[in-house]
């Protein structure tokens, strides 16, 4: 029998010719971004304590200090930060003690940063990269929307086009932060400090 | 005046942003809340972390009729470091063991609830279960603390509706976000928390940068996130603390020596149990928190080797004696918060303190000198509309959790094993939540609280 089973599969391959293809039309339509709507894909959340420092310590080149002691650090207990002997989990909740340290680790972080930035030279400088530590509106808005898109680029890895209306917001934080002080180093101070208590620094 | 909490709920009630604070449900507490500030309640939870021996306080067996043999239950007071006593002693008709200390002195005031059962004999299990009334998904607990269901019913406009000092655990799950206790270690760090940041911004751009701040929170990619309507939320909430300009009330070392002897506070360190039933006192009286947890144990009850002698009884009275303190001086503080006429009632009337830890130790002790952990527990109530008296039982054979009757908290074959959610729920109905929206699925007790 097996040398028959060739023979037959032939016989019934040649009764039924296989399906020729047919093509369907289909309307890729003309190229239109989709809406996908102003929610996140996936929620948002907030960075630890560690991830938070360590965010800290690489945008702005500077760990919060007081003396030898890490802030961050020695402050995790109080932070939620795990012991693992009492607990085991860290509360990411962004509560106002949270905000209340955050801000004074901005604070304390950027006071340091945008005076030392300033005197550096400026192959050397991360935070007044584009701009002066001087540079005034109208007359150096150019280079002054070009250091605030670096910022947020460093700070909160959003990348603003020249005319996005976000940059507006940040070029009117820093005219009104300017309009108010005679130091123009004031008004940057406020920028970095508003770039760390921003949710877009500490949530991902 | 309206503040920002009342601009938000304005906000809210007009529909504006409905998400911001929590679902549909949350909104209508909330509102809810504002209607029923008029409800004079305030409530503390003091938790002994570790799991007590319950032999020694609440629940005590007589040595010289209990024996292994006989009961299954070894009290071996004499075999505790410096015991005050070694024998049960009688106050306001309660039994009560040789480490209870000077909760003693409030024995004809003081509730306890025996025989309950935690279902458990894991830390986090039990303490998770005392804080939700529900049993954990594994370790991760589920639903929101009592003490949130009750800062979002009658805590609203409170400084800090629900306060946590020794870094008690709470969760909100359901809950509008100013619910949400706010959690410190103790004073020192609501010190800082109460108080504005460094001097490296002037006021005017502090300004300027609350205000950016809030205008990116009103862009519609901040209004589409949850994570960053909760820190718009957050971000309100400090600015209120900071405005309230509150900090001097927790600064302990600055306070008025009588007031830190009062608590027997003896020195800066904040995190104390004395420390915390003190910052529990000034939250409480000076009308910034309605609801409060605190820690009772400066260190672990959870004591499996020969630490139980030395270390069980003391640090426990210690807690005691701290609530004691508490006690006492809300009892002492005529009720005069403002708005409301006094009526020669003190804030101990209107305030009900819970102490509770996870589950109790064994009735045996192991051969290492300890006891293990024991899925049978009590707990204690006092003040408010506490009916003081003993419910239910354990059994003396063991120390088994037995059923009660929930009217009369008498033990009844027939009745209910009370849990963890009996007790929650009967505080909940307290707080005015007569409905069960806590999903605990039990009955209240009303043998143990006057509803």
């Amino acid at each position: 029998m097996r040398p028959a089973l060739p023979a037959l599969v032939a016989l019934l391959a040649a009764c039924e010719p296989p399906p020729a293809a047919t093509s369907v039309p289909v309307d890729p339509g003309d190229g239109t971004p989709v809406d996908l709507g102003l929610e996140p894909a996936r929620l948002r959340r907030r960075m630890d304590i560690e991830q938070l420092d360590r965010s800290i310590g690489s945008s702005t080149g500077r760990r919060w200090m007081s003396g030898s002691t890490a802030l961050f650090v020695s402050n995790a207990a109080t932070l939620g930060v795990p012991d693992y002997f009492q607990t085991t989990h860290e509360d990411l909740e962004i509560s106002p003690l949270f905000l209340k340290f955050l801000d004074d680790a901005a604070r304390a972080v950027c006071s340091d940063l945008v005076p030392e930035d300033a005197a550096a030279a400026a192959a050397d400088r991360i935070f007044f990269v584009h701009a002066e530590p001087e540079a005034t509106l109208p007359a150096d808005r150019s280079s002054i929307d070009e250091n605030l898109r670096y910022l947020v680029l460093r700070y909160h890895g959003r990348r603003m086009e020249a005319e996005a209306p976000e940059l507006g917001a940040w070029r009117d934080l820093f005219a009104d932060a300017r309009a108010a002080t005679d130091d123009p180093e004031v008004a940057w101070l406020t920028v970095c400090v508003a770039l760390v208590n921003h949710p877009d620094f500490y949530t991902y | 005046m309206t503040n920002r909490r009342t601009f938000l709920r304005d906000l809210l009630v007009t529909g504006g942003a409905l998400g911001a604070l929590g679902s549909a449900t949350g909104l209508s507490r909330l509102v809810a809340a504002g209607g029923e500030a008029a409800v004079r309640r305030h409530y503390v939870f003091a938790y002994f972390s570790g799991g007590w021996d319950i032999l020694l306080s609440l629940d005590p067996r007589d040595p010289a009729s209990t024996t292994a043999e006989e009961n299954r239950i070894t009290p071996d007071y004499d075999a505790l470091s410096n015991p005050p006593t070694t024998e049960v002693r009688t106050f306001a008709g309660i039994e009560l063991g040789p480490h209870i200390g000077m909760l003693s002195d409030h024995a004809a005031s003081l509730a306890i609830v025996r025989g309950m059962s935690m279902e458990t004999l894991t830390h986090e299990v039990g303490r998770r279960r005392f804080l939700t009334g529900k049993a954990p998904s594994g370790l991760t607990a589920r639903g929101s603390s009592a003490s949130t269901w009750i800062a979002s019913r009658i805590g609203g406009g409170d400084p800090v509706p629900n306060l946590s000092t020794g870094s008690v655990e709470t969760y909100n799950s359901d809950q509008p976000s100013y619910a949400s206790a706010l959690t410190v270690r103790g004073g020192a760090d609501l010190v800082r928390v109460f108080t504005p940041g460094t001097s490296a911004l002037e006021p005017t751009q502090a300004d300027i940068l609350q205000a950016f701040l809030a205008s990116e929170a009103a862009c519609d990619r901040a209004r589409h996130a949850a994570a960053l309507r909760e820190a718009e939320a957050a971000r309100l909430r400090l600015g209120d603390m900071l405005e309230s300009n509150l900090a001097g009330l927790f600064d302990i070392g600055r306070l008025d020596a009588s007031v830190r002897e009062r608590f027997g506070v003896t020195n800066t360190t904040y995190t104390t149990p004395e420390a915390q039933t003190l910052i529990a006192y000034q939250a409480l009286t000076n009308g910034v928190s309605r609801c409060i947890s605190l820690a009772a144990t400066a260190e672990s009850l959870d004591t499996h080797f020969n630490d139980w002698g030395q270390n069980q009884g003391t640090r426990q009275q210690r807690g005691f004696d701290a609530i004691a303190r508490l006690v006492t001086a809300l009892q002492g503080t005529p009720y005069a918060p403002a708005g409301f006429t006094p009526d020669g009632s003190s804030w101990l009337d209107h305030t009900t303190i819970v102490g509770f830890s996870e589950f109790s130790r064994t009735p045996l002790r192991n051969d290492r000198g300890g006891r293990d952990h024991w899925l049978g527990n009590s707990c204690f109530l006092i003040g408010g509309n506490v009916r003081p008296g003993v419910i239910g039982r354990s059994s003396d054979y063991g120390m088994e959790p037995q059923p009660i009757d929930l009217e009369t908290g008498a033990y009844d074959p027939e009745g209910e094993v009370v849990r963890p959610e009996h007790v929650l729920r009967t505080l909940l109905v307290d707080a005015g939540i007569t409905a069960d929206e806590a999903d605990l699925r039990v009955d209240p007790i009303p043998a143990l609280v006057a509803i």
